[in-house]
């Protein structure tokens, strides 16, 4: 096959845009075979959004930016390993880690806000960084597959947190003989994330997400450090041919992946939740894997697929309305993901229709 | 004898930007040899592919024994007994030797059921015919490349093939195995079967075809005897101009001592004692040459220089000093560069830019990065300078490397080791696989290298390489030092015997 580079380098951009638009052709279909009315369905999709002007349009839109942050930063993380070659399956649990570490010190520090929040980000990051060093450490050291550890350590963070830390030191004492489950206290209010505009509740988690995006696409493509990131992910054989210490890089960049899931969990807590629930399995840390497969592991891709599935959150709960369950934003995104894993169809669609008009075909492989 | 069995009549084929094949006639006799030559990108994969069915020509005839045939899938091929056997392999490794033959055309019992033990029957059967010795049970992975090669060359056989095709067959065999294959090609074509025999190494066809085809830029420069031409004028042929075959050295100005092992001990990758004691002196201004059958320690020869094996023991000393932490950065930093024997695997991060891998191992040092960030002026300018320096081609610093055919792919490599003119350089197998152009520019680099007083260890397993370029030849055998000859005065006999580990140095001489 003979594809010149630019268009091939085009065709990587356009590939999740198709992706996308394919899942929500069949997402469509979908609802009709069920018997469901798709436009009405598709009309409070994009409503719930925020992106149908109505009167509570900023409000929602609000929502979905919230959304979109936790989902970013966890497919960031995943990005991230990714690129170095490793799969981080446990963004789940550094989530839970930072959640937890945020919910502590959101307690505990009662500092003033500008003090208070970028500490705990610093805290949850550092948590869920070593965390995650864990599942490194066996890798490097007792060659244990990171796929394997970090699935383990999910369950491990989860019960620790869930069994122990929220029903045994960090629980709110209940009235005698009342054995519901309570979360934690609700963290200070210096602790809590401060807002852009407090009347749709806009606060500012979407410009974290935001920052650690640019930080994360400066690393990776600006400084010396992402370039042997990137080298290890793409050939680890001959980055240590060329004197690259990939076990370091490897640490490093499974510090960083860890230390971006924990900063969506203090996120969460932070703007949303303001406390560690009784209950807490929010999936996060596996939607990253998502975001990341459809932002194409580049930072403002994975960026992009929150925003939009973070805004198809919260649609899909205003698609109830026409009795289709909300459950829909999971089949999208499933949908998404199967299309870009499948996208060698998508690529050779694209090829073959778009070849025609971008006929400057160079030759490389005759 | 002499019948016209396939015959070509002004195929041409064009993709965008290139014309592939140009009118390209050829007559090919039943039982004949007929080996295609030409440089990397000469059209003769292409021409093999329309052949066996996997281009469709834009113009031109295929005739095969007297009947036009048209060829438009591999299918088609198949049915008029082509057969192909790639220069990559296209064997399901998990399956058996048996499996791999028949797979596609499988014997079947009651038209449904797989009959295992008639495809081992008739395996067995047909490596007994042709004298291809393979175990019909054992499992691909597990047998060694030049019998895999057997596999696809029994596979054709099973579909009845009775032209061959093969597309530099021996660029992944030892010369072990190309005689072998050689053995194997006149064998077949005593028993009636016309092969084509796609290569660039001319020394090679000279020794097994009855005549060559030269190819250069889609278009057959010429049909030659074996027995009327040499390899001058093949090379002549092939690349349009004359080429330096013969490698002209200046006599070396030897200077001081600059990598120096004592006892070096190493383990090889199954665990076992692979070097067993090797002490050498590599001086500046010299080309060392590590001469021997593959498997006698150059690759961890190699590595525990490099860095990348762990040493039982011996010391490693670079100018005078003994290096005590052994990790290929804290090596480089030393002064030492390396071609890899691997190019793609080892030697480039194939999806970065040339621009990106011309930097690999110094992405830290200045000028290349300031504080931990990327100078991109500096990588650019760098790159661009060294492209030009080097001929690399396309002469764009945004390409990735994996788009680049394999001679520029190692002068991307050479870019980056020769250009930081490092005191050192281990060269490993730099031209296998490369075409007669790159392979002279290599030895014009690493020729230049040693003018400017470069000490250079090269390991191959060329022989006539090791010969032309090396001014000492040192011959690894089982993981020692079997001898050590000075260039000018060893002989190829003498060296063989040295390789198979019957004589040494002293005993020569006597």
């Amino acid at each position: 096959m003979i594809i010149p580079r630019l268009e091939e380098k085009k065709i990587d951009f356009l590939v999740p845009f198709v992706a996308v638009l394919t899942a929500l052709v069949f997402g469509f279909i979908l609802i009709i075979l069920t018997g469901g009315d798709a436009f009405k369905g598709y009309q409070n999709l994009f409503a719930g959004m925020g992106l149908w002007p109505d009167r509570a349009q900023l409000f929602r839109l609000a929502r979905s930016l919230e959304n979109a942050s936790v989902l970013a930063l966890t497919g960031l993380s995943v990005a991230l390993a990714f690129r170095c070659g490793l799969f981080n399956i446990g963004v789940e649990g550094q989530f839970l880690v930072g959640a937890i570490s945020a919910a502590y010190f959101g307690i505990l520090l009662d500092l003033p806000s500008f003090i208070t929040i970028p500490l705990i980000l610093v805290i949850s990051f550092i948590h869920g960084g070593l965390w995650a060093s864990i599942a490194t450490y066996l890798k490097l050291k007792r060659g244990v597959h990171e796929v394997i550890s970090t699935i383990m350590l999910n369950w491990v963070a989860l019960n620790l947190i869930e069994n122990y830390l929220v029903v045994g030191p960090l629980r709110v004492p209940a009235d005698p003989g009342v054995v519901v489950p309570t979360g934690t206290h609700t963290i200070n209010a210096t602790a809590q994330l401060w807002s852009i505009i407090p009347a749709i509740g806009l606060k500012v988690d979407i410009i974290i997400a935001l920052l650690a995006t640019i930080a994360i696409y400066l690393l990776l493509f600006r400084t010396s450090l992402g370039y042997e990131i990137r080298a290890v992910g793409y050939n680890q054989e001959a980055s240590r041919y060329s004197g690259i210490n990939v076990d370091r890089t490897m640490f490093i960049a499974m510090f960083i992946s860890g230390g971006l899931a924990a900063i969506s969990g203090a996120v969460l807590v932070m703007s949303v939740l303001h406390s560690y629930p009784a209950v807490f399995r929010p999936g996060y840390g596996f939607d990253g894997i998502a975001m990341a497969l459809v932002g194409n592991t580049t930072p403002f891709g994975v960026l992009s697929a929150g925003l939009f599935f973070g805004g198809v959150r919260q649609g899909a709960a205003m698609m109830q309305l026409v009795g289709i369950h909300k459950s829909f934003a999971d089949i999208l995104q499933a949908l998404a993901v199967i299309f870009v894993a499948a996208q060698g169809i998508i690529r050779y669609l694209l090829i073959k229709y778009a070849k025609p008009i971008t006929a400057t075909a160079v030759a490389e492989d005759v | 004898m002499s019948m016209v069995y396939l015959e070509l009549k002004g195929i041409s084929k064009s993709f965008p930007g290139v014309k592939a094949n140009d009118h390209i006639s050829l007559e090919i006799e039943k039982g004949e040899v007929l080996a295609v030559v030409g440089e990397k990108g000469a059209g003769k994969t292409t021409l093999m592919n329309i052949l066996s069915g996997f281009y469709q020509p834009d113009e031109g005839e295929i005739w095969i024994d007297g009947r036009l045939a048209s060829i438009h899938s591999p299918s088609d091929a198949i049915a008029l007994k082509i057969g192909m056997v790639h220069q990559h392999f296209t064997l399901v490794p998990v399956f058996t030797v048996a499996e791999n033959i028949v797979l596609g055309a499988e014997p079947t019992r009651f038209k449904a059921v797989l009959d295992f033990k008639g495809a081992v029957k008739k395996a067995r059967e047909l490596s007994q015919r042709f004298g291809l010795n393979v175990d019909p049970t054992a499992v691909v992975e597990s047998i060694p490349v030049g019998q895999q090669q057997r596999v696809e060359i029994l596979k054709t056989l099973y579909r009845g093939a009775e032209t061959l095709i093969l597309d530099e067959p021996t660029s992944v065999l030892t010369p072990q195995e190309t005689q072998e294959l050689f053995k194997t090609i006149k064998m077949l074509s005593s028993e009636g079967k016309t092969i084509l025999f796609v290569s660039h190494k001319l020394k090679e066809v000279l020794s097994i075809a009855d005549r060559i085809a030269v190819l250069r830029n889609g278009k057959v420069r010429g049909v030659v005897k074996v027995k009327e031409t040499n390899e001058r004028e093949l090379a002549k042929l092939m690349v349009g101009r004359d080429v330096v075959l013969e490698v002209k050295k200046s006599p070396p100005l030897v200077g001081e001592v600059l990598l120096e092992t004592k006892g070096l001990k190493a383990l090889n990758s199954k665990g076992l004692l692979a070097l067993k004691g090797v002490s050498l002196q590599l001086r500046a201004g010299e080309i060392l040459g590590i001469a021997g059958v593959e498997g006698n320690g150059q690759t961890e020869l190699v590595e525990a220089l490099t860095g990348l094996r762990k040493l039982e023991a011996g010391e490693i000393w670079i100018k005078r000093n003994r290096l005590k932490k052994y990790n290929p950065g804290e090596v480089r930093q030393k002064g030492l560069g390396h071609i890899p024997e691997d190019r793609q695997k080892r030697g480039l991060v194939l999806p970065f830019t040339v621009a990106y891998n011309l930097i690999l191992g110094r992405q830290t040092q200045t000028p290349f990065s300031r504080r931990g960030w990327l100078s991109f002026a500096q990588i650019d300018t760098s790159a661009e300078e060294r492209i030009s320096l080097f001929d690399i081609r396309p002469p764009r610093k945004n390409v990735e490397a994996k788009n680049l055919s394999g001679g520029n792919q190692q002068k991307v490599i050479l870019a980056r080791e020769l250009s930081f003119a490092p005191p050192i350089i281990i060269a490993a197998q730099p031209t296998r696989g490369l075409d007669v152009g790159a392979t002279e520019f290599v030895y014009e680099r690493l020729l230049k290298a040693r003018a400017e007083g470069t000490a250079i260890l090269l390991v191959s397993l060329d022989l006539e390489e090791i010969m032309s370029l090396s001014d000492r030849i040192i011959v690894l055998y089982e993981g020692e030092i079997r001898g050590e000859l000075d260039a000018s005065q060893a002989t190829e006999e003498e060296l063989g015997l040295l390789m198979l580990g019957v004589k040494r140095t002293d005993e020569v001489k006597a």
